[in-house]
């Protein structure tokens, strides 16, 4: 009797967030390919970041005389057809490239996974209404949305932030569609089942706070177990 | 089941006119004229007097009311008329005719490969996790996931094409007029579209069989003394299809977004260089037309995924 209780308490307090965070450290360090992806993008960023101090020449500036030079001391890696650097145009260039794909991920990813999850929890008329708009949005020619956003922004937002909106609003419908698919799987799995069972049980035995938990339990544990078969699909789009 | 697909026909068709509408909008709210365009490509345009190209928008029903046209257009399309080209001034469906075999006869075959390749390499890559074969298929998916097409289609034709001189570098013939010219031809466009897919296919694949990998009923299988053959295949295979066959689906999408880059660099004159000119030329029906049958498709085959989830696993049903 006592040695439950003790094990039902260490249970409880157990610091969750940190021992899922050390079981995530060692996961992913664990993994040289992983590591030496993140010190190449950790690079980048840097290189990103402090750009105009790195540079060896002004990227837009072109060099006279200077046209498509093999790579040599003076420039690294040879210059374009304006004479211009390419080491030094990367390096801007890497500043475009990062802010668009991490910002557009990032953004169509906090609004597709959520989606999602609500159709394929809720299911009913939910489900078909936000699961058939996605559809009317993939179907939709993502050049023409381009086009059509930049027409429209254009006197709102700088031409960068019409490609991030456009390739944000592109991008929903893949991940709410996954998202979608996972859900409806584990909503029929043990897991999925068995909060829900938790969840009738509170509510018709003791007061609504418990079943509220319990749907907040059920959602957090259905949003990690998608998170698993999310994994891959997500950086795919940087 | 059959309720179930009539619904969700009858609620594509919804779709559909919902697609049919913003595109037509849109379209007609960018701003440029295609009669402008059309006068200033093919004829000299400070001569063309404006009598004549009123009289170019009036065949072309441009001088109506916008609702007018829309409803002219869709009523046209369910009859089975797409419209004339106001660029090509020709009937858009023949125009369609043209193109979209090349087009689908490439996005099958590159879905065909990704699909099943992918699959594999997925499977191989999870059931012998951390043995050499994982470790040469799953960093290569990396490659596959992060080449840009472009590039490849150029190292390709650079490699097997200039220096040597197995493959013909660009074109399309179809496989219906010289099946081993078009085969040959079509090898290193369908190897490009299908890398992305094949790539994502096999990290989602793999990721998932993992999963279902700790799951009791796997080891209940493998208690059971079957061999490995039938656990992977029977056991492991449907019940991590589900995430894979969801990327399929929406893979659909991205091949056609895709062959708008590989037509380019190939050479190859299906929809996807013609989607580009026709949205640069403002040819307003040639695009209202190639964004209505690739919608069709592409609903099509989301409402075959959300099927094919009931089918791989049976405990989710439709209402």
């Amino acid at each position: 009797m006592v040695e439950k209780h003790t094990s039902e308490i260490a249970f409880s307090e157990a610091p969750v967030r940190v021992s899922e965070w050390r079981r995530f450290r060692r996961v992913f360090f664990e993994r040289k390919l992983v590591t030496f992806g993140l010190v190449i993008l950790l690079l980048m960023v840097i290189a990103a970041v402090f750009a105009p101090l790195l540079v060896p020449y002004d990227p837009y500036q072109p060099g006279k005389g200077e046209s498509l030079l093999q790579p040599s001391t003076k420039h690294l890696l040879g210059t374009d057809l304006l004479g211009r650097d390419t080491l030094s145009r990367l390096i801007y260039g890497a500043r475009t490239a990062l802010m668009v794909g991490f910002i557009s991920v990032f953004t169509s990813f906090f609004i597709g996974v959520p989606l999602g999850i609500i159709a394929g929890y809720f299911g009913g008329i939910i489900n078909m209404v936000i699961m058939r708009a996605m559809d009317a949005l993939m179907c939709f020619p993502m050049l023409l949305l381009a086009l059509f956003l930049a027409a429209v922004l254009k006197d709102y937002f700088s031409g960068i932030w019409v490609v991030i909106i456009a390739l944000s609003i592109a991008i929903i419908p893949g991940y709410a569609r996954v998202t979608h698919g996972v859900t409806l799987s584990i909503k029929e799995s043990d897991v999925g089942t068995y909060p829900a069972q938790c969840l009738s049980a509170a509510d018709s035995a003791d007061d609504d706070a418990a079943g509220g938990f319990n749907l907040g339990r059920s959602r957090a544990q259905l949003l990690g177990h998608t998170r698993r078969g999310l994994g891959s699909h997500g950086l795919r789009w940087l | 089941m059959t309720v179930y697909i009539i619904r969700r026909l009858l609620i594509a068709l919804v779709v559909l006119i919902l697609v049919t509408l913003i595109v037509f909008f849109v379209m007609r709210l960018l701003p440029g004229d295609p009669v402008l365009i059309y006068v200033a490509q093919t004829a000299e345009f400070e001569e063309m007097p404006q009598e004549k190209i009123e009289e170019l928008r009036a065949e072309f029903g441009l001088d109506k009311h916008i609702m007018v046209q829309y409803a002219n257009w869709v009523v046209g399309v369910f009859r089975g008329d797409l419209g004339t080209s106001i660029f090509y001034r020709e009937d858009v469906g023949t125009l369609m005719l043209e193109r979209f075999p090349i087009t689908i006869h490439l996005g099958v075959l590159a879905f065909i490969v990704s699909a099943v390749l992918g699959v594999l390499a997925g499977m191989v890559a999870a059931v012998r996790r951390g043995k050499w074969l994982d470790r040469i298929v799953t960093p290569l998916t990396y490659v596959g996931l992060t080449i840009p097409v472009f590039l490849l289609g150029i190292l390709l034709i650079y490699a097997f094409g200039v220096k040597l001189g197995w493959l013909p570098i660009s074109g399309y013939t179809s496989p219906l007029d010289d099946f081993w010219l078009s085969t040959r031809q079509a090898i290193m466009p369908v190897f490009c579209l299908a890398i992305f897919g094949l790539a994502a296919n096999a990290r989602q694949m793999r990721s998932s069989m993992l999963e279902v990998t700790q799951q009791d009923y796997i080891r209940t299988a493998w208690s059971k003394g079957l061999r490995e053959r039938v656990v992977v295949m029977r056991h492991m295979l449907k019940n991590s299809l589900i995430p894979v066959i969801t990327l399929m689906g929406v893979s659909v999408a991205i091949l056609f977004g895709g062959q708008i880059l590989i037509e380019r660099v190939f050479a190859i004159p299906g929809v996807g260089s013609l989607l580009v000119s026709s949205i640069f030329g403002q040819d307003y029906v040639v695009v209202q037309a190639i964004t209505v049958i690739i919608a069709v498709i592409i609903l099509l085959v989301n409402l075959v995924v959300d099927i094919s989830y009931a089918w791989l696993d049976p405990r989710i049903r439709y209402g």
